[in-house]
């Protein structure tokens, strides 16, 4: 019963948004109605409004991205790591795609991928890099302070100096972040 | 053990290993992805760690200062992926007890866990760069963690009672049991006559630095057997290393001067104030508790009364095995009663067995299974009060099953009345209880012989 309302009402959604776009941008409607319809715990539907885009725009990240998503919703890993992976090559600085690719990893019990995926991912950004490392030197500044609690270790680590960034960054593509962040 | 899938998994994310992907938290994608087991076993492991963070919050509640049980919620939060929340256990242990040099560690492990392949405690790359040397001081704190952990694995035992505590008289109201495997230390109070005792604290403690029964003078080695607390020293007496208070136990007792054992100074005490705890085995032979959990029970322990057993391994026996066990001494304690009343010599000489031996100090009695030379008088009233039975522990030269009488004797014969402190050494040969040995006490508890052997502690 709840079904067929949930059908319904989302009929008359999709037909509503038909006559107000007057046949127009229906490929941008088709996106934002299969995000919807994931959202909402229907992969099967959300991939047919999503294939009119992605026959037209091949290329479109968003599509790509969306589609990937819907495949890991429908179970579908392979289809969607291999999904991931193209679009990573296609845009290497895709930070969100590393970090969705890393979770399939982690679901396949496949730590050391998850983990290689996440680090590249880091690299999309000087700032991520950055950020990473020095949140990484803090925790282990933090760790050598307990060790030398339980009088493990000594104190005589000069003080810790975290990594500044010299410039703003915006928008950095992925060829200028990998030269920055060496 | 309802626990126990869950405790295993615990024990192998702290010892075999427990990487963490960099940068995950519990709110990232990666982190949201189930475990393997699916849904339902989510379930039951977020079940069971509740449950046993429950446990922990209980133990808590009933003693604030139980800084083992905060570290064991750290470690829980640690093992299901709560990593704040660890972290918060753990800042909340070293903010209380700094000198918890375990908990310090462990802090350590869990921040290292964001950086680096953490594969157990004090398992990672900043302190494997340690010398050899001092990296001994990260294998003492990992097996002090050992032992505390699978003493939190082994505590659903607490349903049962202990089977060297069989009775307390009514004049002792705690009892101190020591096992030296699990390195506990339980303190067990008096509900009243012939009610099961209660535990009233467990704590983790080190003994001597060589396993073993203890045999002769400086052998590094904590003895076995039921001892009871001579006297008592408050630090503020001792060198600084006892730390918070000194309790002296009667090693060596009958039995173990029998068996020629020698040294002595074996005491119950607490830790130079530098640190929380010490390492398993670390102690020449005493029983080392921290000062904070000594602080809190010194009040609770009665020189010359307090019963203090220290076993290879405690026996924890159901409730039925326990009973049956007290009521076979009780009842022929009331056999060896009745049948020195009756005056009849060779009815009670029948009590004594075979091995029975005597003090050289004098002790009335003599060897050859006749036991004490003893006048039969006939129609005298002999009464047994304040009774506590204390069984002996196994151990390698200890395989018999011996159960140690501590009670007050009163005789009265016409005229002639006598009141005095009396400790039986009970043999069971064959299915029947008999007298090992028979030993009179001064008032303090102390047997005569042991007055002026206060020793240094070892």
């Amino acid at each position: 019963m709840i079904i067929k309302l949930l059908s319904w009402s989302t009929l008359l959604f999709v037909c509503m948004a038909a006559m107000a776009g007057e046949g127009e941008i229906t490929q941008n409607d088709g996106f934002e109605q299969a995000r919807s319809l994931l959202k909402a715990g229907e992969p099967e539907r959300a991939m047919e409004q999503l294939k009119p885009l992605l026959s037209a725009e091949p290329d479109n990240a968003s599509a790509r991205f969306l589609q990937a998503r819907i495949h890991t919703a429908q179970g579908k890993t392979g289809l969607a790591i291999a999904g991931y992976e193209a679009l990573i090559k296609d845009y290497p600085d895709l930070a969100e795609a590393y970090n969705n690719l890393a979770a399939l990893y982690v679901r396949q019990n496949n730590l050391r991928l998850a983990r290689l995926v996440l680090e590249q991912g880091m690299k999309t950004h000087t700032v991520y890099a950055s950020l990473y490392r020095n949140i990484s030197a803090i925790y282990m500044e933090m760790a050598r302070k307990s060790y030398t609690e339980a009088r493990l270790l000594k104190q005589e680590m000069p003080p810790l100096e975290l990594q500044e960034l010299p410039d703003l960054f915006r928008a950095v593509s992925g060829e200028s972040a990998k030269s920055a962040g060496e | 053990m309802k626990n126990c899938g869950f405790l295993i998994a615990l024990i192998a994310a702290v010892f075999y290993g427990c990487s963490s992907v960099p940068l995950s938290s519990d709110t990232t994608a990666v982190h949201s992805v189930s475990f393997s087991g699916g849904a339902g076993r989510l379930e039951q492991h977020s079940a069971q760690v509740q449950r046993a963070l429950q446990e922990l919050d209980e133990r808590i509640a009933r003693y604030p200062q139980d800084y083992e049980a905060l570290l064991l919620k750290g470690l829980i939060h640690f093992e299901s992926r709560q990593f704040e929340r660890a972290l918060a256990a753990l800042d909340s242990v070293v903010r209380q007890a700094p000198q918890f040099h375990l908990a310090q560690m462990i802090k350590g492990d869990i921040l290292m866990s964001r950086v680096a392949k953490v594969s157990g405690i004090g398992h990672n790359a900043l302190l494997h760069a340690m010398p050899d040397s001092r990296y001994v001081l990260v294998e003492d704190l990992r097996e002090e963690a050992r032992m505390r952990l699978r003493a939190y694995l082994q505590r659903q035992n607490r349903q049962k009672l202990p089977g060297q505590l069989l009775r307390m008289g009514e004049s002792v109201e705690t009892a101190v049991l020591v096992d030296k495997q699990t390195h506990r230390l339980y303190l067990f109070g008096n509900t009243g006559v012939d009610r099961p005792p209660e535990l009233l604290y467990d704590f983790y403690i080190s003994t001597g630095r060589k396993r073993g029964n203890k045999a002769w003078k400086g052998d590094l080695r904590t003895p076995e057997g039921v001892y009871f607390v001579t006297s008592f020293m408050p630090g503020s007496q001792l060198p600084e290393k006892y730390g918070a208070a000194a309790f002296p136990i009667n090693y060596p007792n009958e039995l173990d001067r029998h068996q020629r054992k020698s040294g002595g100074g074996i005491w119950l005490h607490g830790i130079t104030r530098a640190f929380y705890s010490r390492p398993p085995l670390d102690s020449e032979g005493c029983i080392v508790l921290s000062n904070i959990d000594l602080e809190q029970i010194a009040a609770l322990i009665s020189p010359g009364s307090t019963p203090f057993i220290i076993a290879g391994r405690l026996e924890w026996l159901e409730e039925d095995v326990w009973l049956e066990r007290k009521n076979s001494v009780m009842q022929a304690l009331q056999i060896w009663r009745e049948d020195w009343e009756s005056g009849d010599i060779s009815r009670y000489q029948a009590h004594y067995s075979a091995n029975f031996w005597t003090d050289e100090s004098g002790s009335a009695g003599q060897a050859g299974g006749k036991g004490p030379e003893r006048t039969g008088i006939r129609g005298a009233r002999i009464s047994i009060d304040d009774l506590s039975l204390l069984a002996y522990p196994r151990a390698s030269d200890v395989n018999q099953d011996i159960v140690v009488a501590d009670f007050r004797l009163a005789f009265d014969a016409g005229g002639s009345i006598g009141r005095w402190k009396k400790r039986l050494y009970l043999n069971r040969e064959q299915g029947r209880w008999y007298v090992l040995h028979e030993a009179d006490l001064t008032e303090n508890g102390v047997a005569v012989a042991d007055i002026d052997s206060l020793l240094r502690p070892d």
